[in-house]
């Protein structure tokens, strides 16, 4: 991963006054938290004090770290482009995914294995996909809910409750 | 009445004599040197013809092909006027190339920079976008001569100079006094404070907050709140890489 080298300027862990330094401060944000995610495959995360000591806002080697509220401002606008999602919609909102892969994008990628692996017509278990399916073994379960629905929706699959109520699986329905 | 011979006859008009024969000699020395430097410039230029792709690729041996040329009155980034030993080489070409490059940069970062970036940190990242290529390396002097080569076509992208170090100016500037000793004393340590500029100018309080967000207004300056003191640093290192790739699937 190639760190962005404002990542070692300290004003970047500074709320700039200035309108347009803020924009692109925000897309340098936006960026960086991408990128971040996307190398530790993080599909969620949430504005929380613990994430004051991550190297995502806290910057060790200079001694910079963004402030939450910042880190919110910035968040919400990523919510804005489609680039992260509240997984509640209700407040308080500190949870997000973060969309280094769209939920298209990585409905794509199971239908892929689906195919690949012969399983049209078959009947496949959320903890079995996320087992055999490395790709997508770090969505976070509500994610990965998520984008099922969204292959449900499209005729891929058909959701399968399990005996707790909550969908715990799928039938192939079509892997085309 | 007898012819005069010799030295009499020359004793006429002394000075006028001697003034022609002086004139006749530097006429004849012109133009033997101008034959000869016409000489060696058609040597130049054939020798760049056939170098090309050396002089195109090769930053080392570019700079040295630069120099040998302006000496004998080649100037690289002369159009029109006949053909120069740098059409051969298709260096005007060379120079536009990386002239493009070097705005289409500057305007997109103008936001977060305020029009003013390093040559340096033009030229770093242009290199990273050449490593990635496989193409040879660009020297900033290459920078500053792209941007010079734009001159003919308008105004654009200028060269400033600020403690010794080359910027390149994408919007118009009218910088003051006190905006410009703020800019030198940034250049030479990143950033500056208000203790700073109190300590080296001797300026009060007032003034140099007033520059100081006069400066950040114009996105020159980026505020860190995060230090002993509030800092300002330059922003003309700011260049954005390239946007957050999503890689379809």
């Amino acid at each position: 991963m190639k760190i962005p080298a404002i990542y070692n300027f300290p004003p970047f862990f500074t709320r700039q006054v200035n309108e347009n330094a803020w924009q692109s401060q925000k897309t340098a944000w936006q960026k960086w938290i991408l990128i971040w995610c996307r190398e530790h495959r993080i599909t969620q995360l949430s504005i929380h004090a613990e994430l004051l000591e991550s190297p995502l806002i806290h910057n060790e080697a200079i001694h910079r770290t963004l402030p939450l509220p910042v880190f919110r401002e910035i968040v919400e606008d990523m919510v804005k482009q489609s680039y992260a999602e509240w997984t509640q919609k209700k407040e308080p909102r500190d949870t997000f995914w973060v969309y280094w892969r769209s939920v298209a994008e990585w409905g794509n990628i199971i239908i892929k294995w689906l195919f690949e692996t012969g399983r049209d017509g078959a009947v496949c278990t959320f903890y079995e996909l996320q087992e055999q399916c490395k790709e997508v073994d770090c969505l976070e379960e509500g994610l990965l809910q998520k984008v099922l629905e969204s292959l449900m929706k499209k005729g891929n699959v058909e959701l399968m409750k399990g005996s707790s109520g909550k969908y715990t699986g799928f039938k192939v329905l079509s892997t085309s | 009445m007898h012819k005069r011979v010799g030295i009499g006859a020359l004793n006429k008009d002394p000075f006028k004599q001697y003034e022609q024969v002086g004139n006749e000699l530097i006429e004849q020395q012109a133009e033997e040197i101008a034959s000869q430097l016409s000489t060696f410039q058609e040597a130049l230029k054939n020798f760049a013809k056939e170098h090309a792709a050396e002089i195109r690729n090769n930053a080392e041996f570019r700079r040295t092909f630069t120099k040998l040329s302006l000496k004998v009155g080649l100037d690289p980034l002369v159009s029109g006027s006949g053909e120069s030993a740098w059409s051969a080489v298709g260096m005007n070409e060379f120079y536009l190339q990386v002239a493009v490059r070097v705005v289409e940069v500057c305007h997109a970062t103008q936001l977060e920079n305020g029009g003013l970036v390093s040559g340096s940190r033009v030229c770093q990242f242009l290199n990273e976008e050449n490593e990635a290529s496989g193409y040879d390396l660009l020297t900033e002097d290459d920078i500053i001569r792209a941007v010079e080569a734009l001159k003919p076509l308008g105004p654009g992208c200028d060269i400033e100079e600020i403690a010794g170090k080359r910027y390149i100016r994408s919007l118009p500037l009218e910088l003051s006094k006190d905006q410009n000793f703020v800019l030198e004393a940034v250049e030479v340590l990143g950033y500056v404070t208000v203790s700073i500029l109190k300590d080296n100018y001797g300026w009060d309080h007032g003034r140099c907050i007033h520059v100081l967000n006069d400066l950040v207004s114009k996105s020159l300056l980026w505020i860190d709140n995060q230090s002993v003191e509030t800092t300002y640093w330059g922003a003309s290192t700011l260049i954005d890489e390239k946007p957050f790739q999503i890689v379809e699937y």
